[in-house]
């Protein structure tokens, strides 16, 4: 192995290590289930190593990382949407961590959402980008992320405000 | 951002800011996925392969500028000289398609034995969403019509409204270097797993089938129950082209159009031909992206 891909090897570990983490969280909470976000990750983690060379010149690594993460869960949607009951129903997806009760609370909710709807709200809040960066992602305009995050954010706090007095309050 | 939207923020955070997933074996299983990914996309560009279609460019991009986006244009374009039609068969195939049988009606032949190059040596490009509606036009019905498309779609090479005179159906292609570059794998068992959470709404059913020249395609019925209808088809060619074609009976994407026909067009059969066609490539003709 030479120089360059030596060191290329390592910036794609550096990189990959830092934002694992935080991509798993993101596609945890869009997918709504913990062996799906892995297998989510990896995909968005093996399409970044077989395109580093390139991305690392063109554009933001993060980006490109995000709109990767984001098209492989758009696309396993697909095969699932006619199968998705917007319900109170979603798949049992039990993780370690704190608060497990709060995570599955919010997760019924988001279910109730459409996925890219889904997707919508986790990238503008979890992730925090911009509603032009969101709109760039999926390939529209930003009166269109923030028509959706509007219809969304009314319907959760319709499943989380009034039952749950320590969720959405006025 | 409102307090509401601060608040589903904070929401998201304490929900998930405990979770504990295995860095060290995600970045593993990335990097090997990766390194195969590299190697496969090198092996495509390379020209690995070894199918090879027998079109003249000229006569291809004149035969796929013969078709529009009207239903009185789209004629006879896609059967003039240059690239027959390879129409699908009209009726329901209660067989499961012979490879042979299509190389013999199709000018995309059978790549077994045939010289590595594909589409004879003409300028290439990576296939787009122009040139995968060019290609879906030349494999479908010549009265079609093609709604309008966006030059790429999240998550798919393609996504496209069609209407066959018998209502709106929407489809979605992909084609990748092999099938283990993003697309579920050929097995239905491990579809019935990942269904197995909403068996209730739906009634799939799903077949592998193994093809002579080792081609192998995996065929799945999705119904909802509100009369969503879905054809999904994977293939992994023999070579080394994945094709996944999914066709809904209305625009999946619009609960005001999510069902506008009883069945997609066209039936499993059909479309699963139309999946192996070798005109699938990822690199495909420039000539496909003009006019």
């Amino acid at each position: 192995m030479g120089d360059r891909e030596s060191t290329g090897l390592l910036q794609y570990h550096e990189f990959a290590s830092a934002r694992a983490g935080q991509l798993f969280r993101v596609a945890y909470l869009m997918c709504g289930d913990w062996h799906e976000a892995q297998d989510l990750v990896q995909t968005c983690l093996a399409k970044l190593y077989a395109s580093w060379h390139r991305i690392q010149k063109s554009e933001s690594v993060d980006a490109y990382a995000r709109k990767a993460l984001l098209h492989t869960y758009l696309s396993h949607r697909r095969l699932r949407r006619n199968g998705e009951i917007p319900t109170a129903e979603f798949a049992e997806s039990r993780a370690p961590g704190d608060n497990p009760e709060l995570r599955m609370v919010l997760m019924e909710a988001l279910a109730a959402l459409p996925p890219r709807n889904r997707a919508v709200m986790v990238l503008r809040y979890l992730d925090d980008h911009s509603v032009e960066a969101v709109a760039g992602m999926l390939n529209t305009t930003p009166a269109a992320i923030k028509s959706i995050c509007n219809r969304s954010l009314k319907q959760l706090r319709a499943l989380l405000g009034e039952d749950r007095e320590l969720l959405f309050q006025d | 951002m409102n307090a509401a939207e601060d608040r589903l923020a904070e929401l998201m955070e304490a929900a998930t800011r405990n979770l504990d997933p295995p860095i060290e074996s995600l970045l593993a299983e990335g990097v090997r996925l990766g390194v195969s990914r590299r190697r496969r996309r090198r092996a495509v560009v390379a020209g690995g392969t070894a199918a090879a279609v027998l079109l003249a460019a000229a006569g291809a991009a004149a035969a796929l500028r013969a078709a529009r986006n009207t239903p009185s244009e789209y004629a006879a374009g896609s059967t003039a000289a240059g690239i027959p039609a390879t129409r699908a068969p009209t009726g329901a195939d209660a067989t499961a398609p012979n490879p042979s049988a299509t190389s013999t009606a199709s000018p995309f032949p059978d790549p077994a034995g045939l010289p590595t190059s594909v589409y004879g040596g003409v300028p290439l490009m990576p296939i787009d969403a122009r040139a995968a509606v060019a290609i879906l036009k030349s494999l479908t019905g010549a009265d079609w019509f093609f709604g309008p498309y966006l030059p790429s779609s999240p998550g798919s090479l393609l996504r496209v409204d069609v209407n066959d005179g018998k209502g709106l159906a929407q489809v979605f292609v992909d084609v990748a270097p092999d099938a283990k570059s993003g697309m579920d794998p050929i097995s239905c068992a491990k579809q019935n797993q990942a269904l197995a959470l909403k068996i209730a709404a739906l009634q799939p059913s799903c077949s592998e089938v193994e093809y002579s020249n080792g081609d192998r395609a995996m065929q799945q019925i999705l119904a909802g129950t509100g009369g969503e209808n879905m054809y999904r088809i994977i293939v992994n060619r023999s070579d080394g082209v994945a094709v996944e074609i999914t066709v809904a009976n209305g625009d999946s994407t619009s609960q005001k159009t999510l069902v506008t026909r009883p069945t997609p067009p066209l039936s499993l059969q059909e479309w699963t031909k139309i999946a192996l066609n070798r005109a699938w490539q990822v690199r495909v003709p420039k000539a496909l992206d003009e006019g």
